[in-house]
């Protein structure tokens, strides 16, 4: 049996939080990256999360859109990792701030169905 | 000198120690070994560690001793996969920075991993790193410097928290002999003071002395093209040494500059000042006509310039060093009177062209090209203070007030003392100058300041390219709100929503009429009506990205996917082509009638919209600081060693090249600490000298970066 390499220091994780705050400081998207490695297994999560307040003064509360998309390991190992981008396009990133957040927000509230929010947070990978 | 050299690299030895001091007990070292799944080995951890490079800043530090004794209970206990995960949530919610709604980006890097595994223990080390950008700002000159020698201010570190700051400084050079002084800056922004800043700057021998006072403040704009304004009231005393004379100015200024948003960033600025010169000329020169040794004096400068910083920043280069390139060009004039009144006594232009390039040459090593072009012009209408006329020398002066902004005002020379070019056929200083100056370094020993495990990482930079590219993209929907034509459609917001609930009133009053055949026709026209109302509503409470998709989807649905939401276009074929085919109802057409017109505009102002202008700016306005965070986790030093080259070449005029013209070419070493220090020590020959000047220079300076 093969003895494993032994290394000085081994990274067994990197979590990135990206804020972007809106041009009018009202909305916050946060995108968290983590790549989790247990053993030889590897798995990258994004996580995706929106936060909004009334005036600039206000803190931001908690979330109204909290979603993490497990990515796929197979797509790590690939070369060219820019055929399998993750980011979203202008109107991916629109309609995630503006009306998945409304609807997620409209259901939280119980005036629209969740399953109707759910639909339109999906559609945000359709866009 | 030497003892004096010696004693302060004792005074910073200290400092330097404070943090190679060993905290934890040794410990036997070893490695680990790759792809265990160390909770079935059954390890237990033998200590936890938080460590941030910049730990040396009091606020990280006391963030560290917070999150320490958050996950200190894992210390001495089995390795479980669940607890470390929680423990590295702990971390990262202590709050590395305050929260600062108005930066732009922000980001937080945890890198969690395990070392010296022996006996079945292994030690569990978080390491943190925590940014906040300014986007403007970062694309100056001044700040491409920065980022080597305080990385932690590009960082956004001791933006908000670093309220007080003391920055010690000392140097060596034979007209001021050794000097010593810093800086102080107390930050009491409160947002309702436009003056937030006061800093006092000084340093001092026992020949000379140079003392500046400032208040100041600073206002940034999210949007518009006037992308930062600061403004300063500053006070400015000092009295140095010339060749067998003495220099001195007191006087107070009020200054106003500011940065655009454009492409190209353009910074221009004005300051009004007044208070007197002196001087003490040598006895054997005389004194021109029209130069006067002390007087009080006004003036009033007026700058401008541009700055910028060449990086590629596509999607291939985010994630390995890349060339980068800063620059700057200034202008500035300066009307000068010695009459109370409007005369105008002189007239003062500088021109200040400087670059600095840096080179890869290896992980965390570079080769650094830095070069100045600078020339300045006096015109003399009546008379001119001799203390404002040029006077060369190896120390730098600026025409301005403050650190965001320097134009070298004097020639630089480095292989001769401050303030001893000076001689002219004219007499005691020059009305005109020209020097060129570079300077080469290449960092040869160094520590970088981010884990080379992170770092060599190709996941961990595709993924930090994909969320740059999204911001960006999110940026550029903001944008696209600022457009006439955006601006157009919302305007009918109003009365779509009141054509929306006519409709919604006349189709609920018909379905009182309804048929058992018509029943799910009136219903399948309310859905779209009433979705349509909540999107309306929905986009009359937001303002920008959030407003944008509201209405574009409520007008022409999803892009590429018309099928989704796309309300008013469904409502046409629910309520119009099927119900009112139907029922034929007049109160129904009506407002129909009315929002399909309206519809129909609003589709016209959206397909009007310039993309690609809105993503251009965007892209322009995340290009800084994608540029610095690349900067900041592939080229930056935590520590390093750099041999330097010098070589000056400076003309003071009116003269001919055999007096005023002089060179300096020589070489040293530059150490950077960014925690604590920064010294350059070198020595620069004059080859082509006057019979009473030196045969070189010594030049040596220090930085103690802030103490508390």
């Amino acid at each position: 049996m093969l003895t494993p390499a032994l290394q000085k220091r081994i990274v067994i994780g990197i979590k990135v939080h990206f804020v972007l705050n809106t041009t009018d400081g009202l909305r916050r998207v946060v995108f968290g990256l983590e790549k989790d490695t247990q053993g030889t297994e590897i798995k990258w999560t994004i996580n995706f999360q929106l936060f909004e307040r009334e005036q600039k003064t206000d803190d931001f509360g908690d979330a109204i859109v909290d979603v993490d998309v497990e990515v796929d390991t197979n797509l790590n190992d690939q070369a060219d990792t820019t055929a399998h981008s993750q980011s979203l396009t202008p109107a991916q990133a629109a309609h995630a701030v503006g009306t998945a957040a409304d609807d997620a927000k409209a259901a939280k509230a119980g005036d629209i169905q969740q399953s109707d929010a759910n639909e339109t947070i999906q559609d945000t990978l359709t866009q | 000198m030497r003892l004096s050299i010696l004693a302060l690299l004792l005074f910073v030895c200290p400092a330097l120690a404070q943090d190679t001091a060993v905290k934890d007990p040794p410990i036997a070292i070893g490695g680990c070994p790759a792809g265990t799944d160390f909770e079935a080995a059954g390890y237990s951890i033998r200590a936890v560690k938080v460590e941030s490079p910049f730990g040396f800043l009091p606020w990280i530090a006391s963030a560290m001793g917070k999150a320490r004794s958050q996950i200190s209970h894992l210390q001495g206990n089995p390795y479980k996969k669940a607890e470390v995960d929680k423990a590295q949530d702990d971390v990262s919610n202590v709050g590395f920075l305050p929260d600062s709604p108005d930066q732009r980006v922000i980001l937080d890097l945890m890198v969690t991993s395990v070392e010296n595994c022996s006996g079945k223990q292994l030690d569990l080390n978080f390491w943190m790193l925590s940014s906040q950008i300014a986007p403007v700002l970062s694309g100056t000159f001044e700040s491409g410097t920065q980022e080597k020698t305080s990385p932690q201010t590009s960082a956004g570190l001791d933006a908000l928290k670093d309220k007080f700051k003391i920055s010690p400084s000392a140097g060596y050079n034979r007209t001021d002999r050794l000097y010593a002084g810093g800086s102080a800056q107390y930050d009491m922004t409160t947002g309702q003071f436009p003056l937030g800043k006061f800093r006092i700057d000084g340093i001092g021998s026992t020949s000379m002395h140079n003392l500046e006072a400032a208040l100041s403040g600073a206002y940034d704009a999210a949007t518009g093209w006037l992308a930062h304004s600061q403004w300063e009231l500053n006070y400015q005393s000092n009295s140095e040494p010339a060749v067998d004379s003495r220099l001195g100015q007191n006087r107070l200024a009020v200054q106003y500059s500011a940065v655009s948003r454009t492409p190209i960033l353009v910074r221009f600025g004005m300051s009004l000042e007044g208070g007197n010169l002196q001087s003490t000329p040598p006895s054997n020169v005389p004194v021109a006509s029209n130069t006067i040794t002390s007087t009080g004096y006004g003036s009033l400068k007026f700058f401008l310039g541009t700055t910028g910083r060449w990086q590629k920043t596509d999607n291939v280069s985010l994630g390995r060093a890349v060339p980068f390139n800063t620059f700057s060009g200034s202008y500035g004039v300066e009307l000068g009177s010695t009459n109370s009144g409007s005369d105008l006594s002189w007239i003062k232009h500088v021109a200040d062209f400087a670059d600095d390039l840096t080179v890869p040459v290896g992980d965390h090593r570079w080769v650094d090209v830095d070069t100045h072009l600078t020339g300045g012009f006096i015109q003399v209408r009546s008379a001119v203070p001799q203390a404002a006329l040029f006077f060369g020398g190896n120390r730098q002066s600026s025409f301005i007030s403050g650190n965001d902004w320097a134009i070298a005002s004097e020639p630089f020379i480095r292989s001769i003392s401050a303030n001893r070019l000076a001689a002219t056929t004219a007499g005691f200083g020059g009305t005109r100058f020209i020097s060129f100056n570079s300077t080469v370094s290449l960092a040869t020993w160094r520590f970088p300041l981010v884990p080379a495990e992170v770092t060599s990482d190709k996941s961990f930079s595709k993924q930090l390219q994909d969320a740059f590219t999204t911001s960006t993209n999110l940026l550029d929907v903001g944008y696209q709100t600022q457009d006439p034509h955006y601006l157009a459609l919302i305007s009918n917001l109003p009365e779509v929503q009141t054509l929306l609930t006519s409709l919604k009133t006349a189709v609920t009053a018909s379905q009182k009429a309804a048929t058992p055949q018509t029943a799910s026709l009136y219903m399948a026209c309310l859905s779209p009506i009433r979705r349509a109302l909540v999107r309306v509503t929905d986009a009359q409470k937001h303002k920008g990205q959030a407003q944008y998709s509201e209405v574009v989807e409520l007008t022409q649905g999803a892009t590429g996917h018309p099928e989704q939401e796309n309300w008013l276009s469904k409502i046409q074929v629910a309520c119009v082509n099927e119900l009112n085919a139907q029922v034929n109802d007049a109160t129904i057409a009506g407002p129909a009638g009315e929002l399909d017109t309206l519809h129909s505009t609003m589709k016209g102002d959206i397909a009007a919209i310039d993309p690609v202008a809105s993503h251009a700016r965007a892209q322009a306005e995340m290009m800084f600081p994608k540029a610095t965070l690349n900067t900041l986790l592939y080229q930056v030093n935590l520590f390093s060693l750099s041999p330097v080259l010098v070589f000056d070449v400076a003309h003071l005029g009116p003269a001919p090249s055999a007096l005023g013209t002089r060179y300096a070419v020589g070489g040293g070493v530059r150490m950077d600490l960014v925690s604590h220090v920064n010294f350059t020590l070198g020595y620069a020959a004059n080859p082509k000298r006057l019979a009473n000047e030196g045969k070189g220079a010594l030049f040596f300076s220090m930085g103690l970066n802030n103490l508390f």
